[in-house]
């Protein structure tokens, strides 16, 4: 089983004169969370539409499971399971009668998985009540449940979140987790809640103005957003001179906090505070959030 | 392709406008041909038959076109021909069962339709003036005029293809099924035009309440194919690149 679910190569999609995807690559692999950030008309949407069919790309390939001739693509989006934009669904049908009837689209009509489906997105409960009287957070949990139908191994889901209460984002947070987690599906979220993503995603993908200025890992990302220590001791001028005897070099001190610059982990300045008997009072790391990463590429980018 | 037309079908039999539209193109030819026969006098049991199927052609005119709309945007606009997409279906799938539901649902509608004023005719009137034995001047006709509306209706199908306004494709469809009739009516009266006439359905239409002869039955339904497969053909080279919204 290849470890690379999704290729995307030189993909251009061009509305006009206007240039929506310019030369993006990119690669998803199996088993993990992707974060796809971008900012309004940053090509976020035109790419997912592209991998789900919906638009006609110019230039490039899209891969999907080793296929990319037109006819095993779409093969292959039989094992991919999709949200976009907002959940499609028949408002005077029930929750269950929709998944019923989704079902079909994939040649599926086995009515005993609708049930565990729709429980398993918490919504069980009402799954005989029509979809009309569904709030915004139930009808994109349904949503997650059709792009669930056909048991996917990977999940494309664009803003999935959107609309939801704090609640509604733990609980879809909870479940795309265990998805990923218990299920093995891989699965790739756009969204413009940078903190929600944050909490979820493995992987980056970050694009701006159609094309990828960033891919990164959760723990590339952590190490990029470590920009210092902070640490407050009972005697900060001793702890400064043991850093720089310990070979540390760019420290800032004053009266009150140290701020360490150097590429070392807190364990570490902590073990050495401990070694020379010096008390710490506190002891962080200061971090950028992934916004503030974000914002900051973006500076870069334009 | 068997479960997307299941889904297609599903999803027509479980609309209001399937049912709303179809009483009203089931009953109003009848309705108009009861109150006809009403207050006319020596009308054969033939004739009322083929005045039955000329109120039938007249309610797809205007009803037909607004089927399509409904059937074909609708299903654009409320994004599941998306869904279909998205599930790994070829668009000509898609498409072909989408066409083939329309198409069964005219078919629905017609063979409903016209055995309700066919039996309206021929109870009130009697099995009286037929010239040709019953199962070629009513039941072969009756299933060839089915025939010929299906393909006939299919203008209004390829039309809302192109159109993806529901209220546009609507208005178009109804339009261009009248212009249709009234052209291919004026065309009548030129001997030479009948003669290009008779390889189209809409002039089908009119031909085949005249003439049941094996070769009018030949042509009408090779009219009738080809009107199918061009409808198929010219939808399927808007839709197999066509931008998704």
């Amino acid at each position: 089983m290849s470890d690379t679910i999704l290729k995307i190569s030189n993909l251009t999609k061009t509305y006009g004169v206007k240039k929506v995807l310019d030369n993006v690559s990119f690669e998803i692999k199996r088993g993990r969370i992707y974060g796809f950030i971008g900012e309004n008309g940053a090509g976020k949407t035109t790419a997912i539409r592209a991998i789900t069919g919906l638009s006609p790309i110019d230039h490039g390939t899209v891969e999907l499971f080793g296929k990319s001739d037109k006819n095993g693509l779409t093969e292959a989006r039989k094992k991919m399971g999709c949200l976009v934009e907002k959940p499609i669904l028949a408002l005077n049908k029930t929750a269950r009668e929709n998944l019923l009837s989704h079902q079909l689209l994939y040649g599926n009509d086995d009515k005993t998985k609708i049930d565990k489906i729709l429980t398993r997105v918490g919504l069980g409960d009402v799954k005989n009540k029509k979809v009309a009287d569904f709030s915004l957070g139930m009808k994109q949990r349904l949503g997650i449940a059709q792009s669930l139908i056909n048991n996917p191994e990977f999940l494309i889901l664009d803003e999935p979140v959107n609309g939801l209460d704090p609640m509604g984002m733990v609980d879809v947070r909870e479940l795309l987790l265990s998805l990923c987690r218990d299920d093995g599906i891989t699965i790739v979220i756009s969204s413009h809640i940078l903190a929600e993503l944050y909490q979820l995603a493995t992987d980056y993908i970050i694009i701006s103005h159609g094309r990828i200025i960033s891919t990164l890992s959760k723990d590339e990302l952590d190490d990029l957003c470590t920009t210092h220590i902070v640490m407050e001791t009972e005697h900060n001028d001793e702890a400064y001179r043991i850093l720089t005897t310990n070979g540390l070099s760019t420290i800032d001190c004053d009266n009150d906090t140290i701020r360490i610059y150097d590429n070392v982990g807190t364990r570490d300045v902590a073990q050495l505070m401990s070694d020379n008997k010096i008390l710490v009072t506190h002891l962080a790391k200061h971090e950028r959030t992934l916004e503030e990463y974000y914002i900051e590429l973006l500076g870069r980018g334009a | 392709m068997g479960s997307l037309y299941k889904w297609e079908m599903k999803q027509t039999l479980t609309s209001k406008y399937f049912w709303i539209l179809g009483a009203a193109i089931v009953t109003l030819p009848s309705a108009l041909l009861f109150l006809t026969l009403l207050f006319s006098e020596g009308m054969t049991g033939y004739n009322a038959f083929l005045e039955g199927l000329s109120n039938y052609n007249a309610f797809v005119i205007f009803l037909i076109g607004v089927f399509a709309g409904i059937h074909v945007t609708g299903s654009f606009e409320s994004r599941k021909i998306q869904a279909a997409v998205m599930a790994g279906n070829s668009r000509f799938k898609i498409l072909m069962a989408k066409f083939l539901s329309f198409m069964t649902t005219v078919a629905i509608y017609s063979v409903v339709a016209i055995a309700l004023s066919t039996s309206i005719s021929f109870t009130m009137q009697g099995v009286t003036g037929l010239d040709e034995s019953f199962a070629r001047a009513v039941i072969a006709r009756a299933a060839v005029y089915v025939v010929v509306e299906m393909a006939y209706s299919a203008l209004s199908f390829l039309a809302s293809m192109f159109i993806r306004h529901q209220g546009g494709a609507i208005g178009f469809n109804f339009g261009l099924m009248l212009m249709a009739n009234i052209i291919a009516q004026l065309l009548f009266n030129f001997e030479w035009a009948v003669d290009v006439l008779k390889f189209t359905s809409v002039g089908q239409t009119m031909l085949v309440l005249g003439d049941i002869s094996n070769s009018n039955i030949l042509m009408a339904l090779s009219a009738s194919v080809m009107t199918f497969a061009a409808v198929v053909a010219l939808s399927y080279v808007k839709f197999r690149r066509e931008e998704l919204k």
